[in-house]
């Protein structure tokens, strides 16, 4: 099975012209937009609140883009008014946008609260020197219940088009109502950042509810008033079980923005890199789901490959999870000669031993027993949620950034993008196995095409005067597609708002938990892969 | 009368010591095969171990209860009518082989009512379903206990032994010795006797811990797998029959030993079976259906053998 | 020399959202295979010895950590662990949680790096074990 997969061959996707799409928005929707622009592979669309359901019905209905799923709605506030992003995506169309629309700014209640976010965030205004002062997004909004019933209104008229909008609404009521059992965050990572709250009858559960609160960090504009090129130094956090791609993202929109040409080397290596930061993540990921079976074998061996490639990513970039290896423009160093002859020779090592893995895990009736049949997801839901990634794939979608989006030199590679057929717990475990192969295979033909030829390390931006600019990024990272939106002026930051998959398998795990048994829930939120770095933003409001 | 004193000490010598060993050897060996070293903080790889790990139960502050007290005192009760050998049985009793199985199961609802005070258990071990399982193993295991009594035409184990002189009763009995072997894997299963890390939330109920009931409970599981072990060997390898110019109590140790590491080397090769559905089919449809041939074997046998004297 | 049993075997509990989490289980692996010293994870915090305290801490983290802590039995050590504990939180600097719970716990080992490597979360360990 594994060889079979190595050596096949998959055509490439058709090219899409973003061009001919921005054009067509322009020509529907004519004066209903405030600002259309194109930055990469994505477009930002901008629009006033009056016009959104003008907007939504053209989106949906018109065939030209037929936009059918919504990825997520964040909201944030800005300069001058306060503003939510809604990311879409087109399956047939293959092209994604981002939708931003203008609230105007929202009337401070004076007699109402400060949550203790805001106070922390006032704390650390006075911390800041005079000049960086400037750069911050002074507070339009503050968590008022007034506003939050403005923000859950807005919302209900999203979800005339989108049902998935229901999801973001601000409901703590659901929470109290769900309330049989009560699952505590657990230790081990991806299991930590929620309490689950569930409604059960004997063993099947009726409903389940999962509370973010415990995951609600005490930060606030962490990146406001910093300068982008400090920012990269931390950045991986926000991802941190595969901590070069928030990296990439980021210097993927920056450099867009600033029309920063790529040498064909510096790209290589970035893929490279990812790649062995995918086999990684799916590594350590098929390790949980060996120790939620009990197959202690099968963990520890896990490990063992793990380790190994974490070594390789060491000798790289410095470190182990935060490597902090990307820069604008460039790289932090070039790779020699014999650095890149190690990792040839631990590549067929690592191959033989996950093939072997997969054999020993797989193949035995007691584990694929406990995996069959169990968390299914139709197609219907995965495109109603909005899944992507891997938990996309396996339900039967081929749908891929790194090949539906031309992201960095994907396309001169030829590797198979490997898609399951049930949606079921068994297709998850066996797709990651699968990325595995084809990400050796990626790095196997990026060994072979690596050049000696100087690389870049980083560019000076003092001093530059950079004009207010956004700009929106997206990387396929290992639990799906991971997108970056940036307001830049001069050198500072003045929003950061990531934009995560793992939210939309949070909902989805939500309706599959429904009808399952109690026994089976760590079983399924595990084999979902959520990534529990990505729950920490401010930006959700619900 | 001091005669019966100094067999007591002797019984709870050699029990106390394979507790030890067999602990010892869980530790070690359950580490080794998966790639991992097991406790060897101390120089002389680990000897230590069980003793640390009792003393450290006993070490933090801890209640009494009756529960675990009664679950502590029957766990030792079960061997009192096991012999040993010829000579150290405890109490002489015909019918010991069925008294023996009753401590079984007076053991095993003492485990149940220890069990049921741990509030999360309940939920994600699914004990109450384990609990039903352990139970619903004794149906075969009482089936082959019957063919094989039909074979001696005796329920005192050491005539059992006596009349495996010539031929051990694995020969006429291999599908029986079979399944027993699989309930006693079973059983590790069920108890989770080599887990070590447990990171997910149900996964150290009366495992790991403090306190003088969690030792009971550890005890008491090693007791019953025990005490299978030893009617395995009592009843299908001879117990301490003479093998050839090898002395009987050596042989009744090897023989232990050698059942013992066979099911800490399967136990750890397999995934954990907590999933009831996949052992309830175990249980009804390899382990009932086969002793009920093996059963229904045995009589034609026994019915060709006594009443018509065809054989 | 008082808890001269506990010393042997040890048992952790690890509170936290963070990076240093994953280097924490790298430890459970056959590569630095932590419990040849004696020392087990464990899931329920009535169980351990050990609190290690990791990562981002939100404000309900804060209550449920201190829950925690009064759930241990009473020979309890606590362990800090990465720059966000030990130091300023990186994505809050103003929030200090050595400052902040000064007078409610006391930690009796501080292991810096962001995050740290497996190694020296084990040497910390056997440190503590020598405190015992």
């Amino acid at each position: 099975m594994a060889k079979e997969l190595f050596q096949g061959i998959y055509s490439s996707h058709k090219i899409v012209f973003i061009e001919r799409i921005e054009k067509n928005l322009q020509f529907y929707l004519k004066d209903k937009i405030a600002n259309i622009k194109k930055s990469g592979q994505e477009i930002i669309l901008d629009i006033d609140i009056k016009n959104i359901d003008f907007v939504l019905s053209e989106l949906k209905n018109n065939p030209e883009f037929s936009v059918e799923i919504l990825n997520s709605i964040v909201f944030y506030p800005s300069k001058n008014a306060n503003f939510l992003l809604l990311s879409l995506a087109s399956m047939s169309n293959n092209f994604s946008l981002i939708l931003k629309i203008n609230l105007g700014v929202i009337e401070k209640n004076e007699d109402s609260e400060l949550l203790e976010n805001n106070k922390l965030f006032s704390d650390s205004l006075s911390s800041l020197s005079l000049k960086n002062k400037k750069y911050i997004n002074l507070l339009n909004y503050t968590k008022t219940e007034n506003f939050l019933i403005k923000y859950n209104e807005i919302i209900e008229e999203i979800s005339k088009y989108y049902k998935n909008a229901n999801n973001f609404k601000n409901n703590k009521i659901l929470r109290q109502s769900v309330n049989d059992l009560i699952i505590k965050s657990g230790v081990l990572d991806g299991l930590d950042f929620f309490d689950l709250y569930v409604q059960a009858e004997f063993d099947l559960i009726v409903k389940a509810y999962m509370d973010l609160t415990i995951a609600e960090i005490n930060s606030n504009d962490i990146f406001s008033a910093i300068k982008f090129t400090d920012l990269l130094t931390i950045i991986s956090r926000l991802d941190y079980s595969a901590g070069i791609f928030p990296e990439i993202c980021f210097c993927i929109g920056v450099e867009d923005v600033l029309q920063i040409k790529v040498s064909r080397k510096v790209s290589l290596i970035r893929m490279l890199i990812s790649e062995l930061f995918r086999i990684s993540n799916h590594i350590f990921y098929i390790a949980k789901i060996s120790k939620v079976l009990g197959a202690d074998l099968c963990f520890n061996k896990a490990l063992i490959e793990r380790e190994k490639v974490l070594r390789i990513i060491e000798l790289y970039t410095g470190s182990r999870i935060n490597p902090n290896f990307i820069r604008i423009g460039g790289l932090k160093e070039d790779l020699s000669d014999a650095k890149l002859l190690t990792l040839k020779k631990a590549l067929k090592e690592i191959m033989i031993n996950i093939d072997s893995l997969e054999t020993l895990l797989l193949d035995n009736s007691i584990i694929t027993a406990k995996l069959k049949n169990i968390g299914i997801i139709n197609k219907d839901v995965a495109v109603k949620y909005g899944l992507s990634g891997p938990n996309l794939r396996s339900c039967g979608i081929r749908y891929d950034v790194r090949k539906n989006r031309n992201l960095l030199l994907y396309k001169d590679i030829s590797f198979l993008i490997p898609v399951g057929k049930y949606g079921d717990c068994l297709d998850r475990v066996q797709i990651r196995f699968n990325e595995i192969y084809q990400s050796i295979k990626i790095i196997e033909q990026i060994l072979n095409q690596i050049t000696d030829e100087p690389v870049k390390k980083y560019l000076r931006f003092d001093g530059v005067n950079i004009p207010r600019i956004e700009t929106v990024a997206s990387v396929e990272c290992p639990h799906g597609a991971y997108k970056i939106f940036l307001e830049l002026e001069d050198e500072y930051i003045l929003n950061l708002v990531p934009i995560t998959p793992s939210i939309n398998s949070l909902f989805c795990a939500q309706e599959i938990l429904q009808g399952s048994k109690v026994e089976d829930i760590i079983l399924i939120i595990a084999s979902l892969d959520l990534s529990s770095s990505e729950f920490f933003q401010r930006f959700y409001l619900w | 009368m001091v005669s019966i004193f100094l067999k007591v000490i002797y019984v709870f010598l050699i029990v106390g010591i394979n507790l030890y060993v067999g602990s010892y050897f869980v530790n070690k060996i359950a580490g080794r095969t998966v790639y991992k070293r097991g406790y060897t903080a101390i120089k002389d790889g680990g000897v230590s171990y069980p003793a640390f790990k009792i003393f450290k139960y006993l070490e933090k502050d801890s209640k009494v209860g009756l529960w675990d007290f009664l679950l502590l005192l029957f766990s030792f009760f079960i061997w009192v009518f096991i012999p040993f050998s010829n000579v150290l049985i405890l109490i002489r009793f015909d019918n010991d082989l069925i008294i023996s199985l009753l401590f079984l199961m007076i053991l095993f609802f003492l485990f149940v009512i220890n069990n049921s005070k741990s509030k999360y258990s309940l939920i994600f071990n699914n004990i109450s379903r384990n609990v039903v399982m352990m139970f619903s193993f004794l149906i075969p295991l009482f089936l082959n206990i019957a063919s094989l009594v039909l074979i001696n035409r005796t329920l005192a184990l050491k005539e059992i032994i006596g009349l495996q002189y010539r031929n051990w009763n694995i020969i006429y009995q291999p599908l029986g010795f079979l399944i027993f072997l699989c309930i006693i894997f079973l059983q590790v299963k069920i108890f989770g006797l080599t887990k070590t890390d447990k990171l997910f939330y149900g996964d150290n109920w009366g495992i790991e811990g403090n306190g003088f009931a969690k030792l009971a409970l550890r005890i008491a599981n090693y007791n019953i797998v025990f005490f299978l072990i030893v009617l395995t060997v009592i009843l299908y390898l001879a117990g301490w029959q003479n093998f050839y110019f090898i002395n009987g109590n050596i042989m009744f140790l090897l023989k232990f030993y050698i059942i013992f590491f066979i099911i800490l080397l399967i136990d750890k090769a397999t995934p954990a079976i907590n999933y009831y559905k996949y052992l309830t089919a175990i249980n009804l449809k390899f382990l009932t259906p086969i002793s009920v041939v093996n059963f229904i074997i045995t009589i034609v046998f026994f019915m060709l053998r006594n009443v018509y004297s065809l054989i | 020399m008082e808890y001269f049993f506990t010393k042997k075997k040890l048992n952790i509990f690890v509170t936290g959202i963070g990076c240093c989490k994953q280097e924490i289980i790298a430890t459970v692996g056959p590569i630095y295979d932590i419990s040849r010293f004696g020392v087990n994870f464990v899931s329920l915090p009535e169980d351990a010895d050990i609190l290690v305290i990791q990562g981002f801490i939100s404000s309900l983290g804060e209550k449920r950590l201190i829950t925690i802590f009064n759930s241990l039995k009473t020979p309890k050590w606590i362990i800090a662990v990465g720059k966000c504990v030990v130091d300023s939180s990186l994505l809050n600097k103003n929030y200090k949680f050595t400052d902040k719970f000064k007078n409610i716990l006391k930690i009796d080992y501080y292991l810096p790096g962001c995050p740290p490597r497996p190694e020296a979360f084990i040497f910390c360990l056997l440190k503590l074990q020598e405190l015992i």
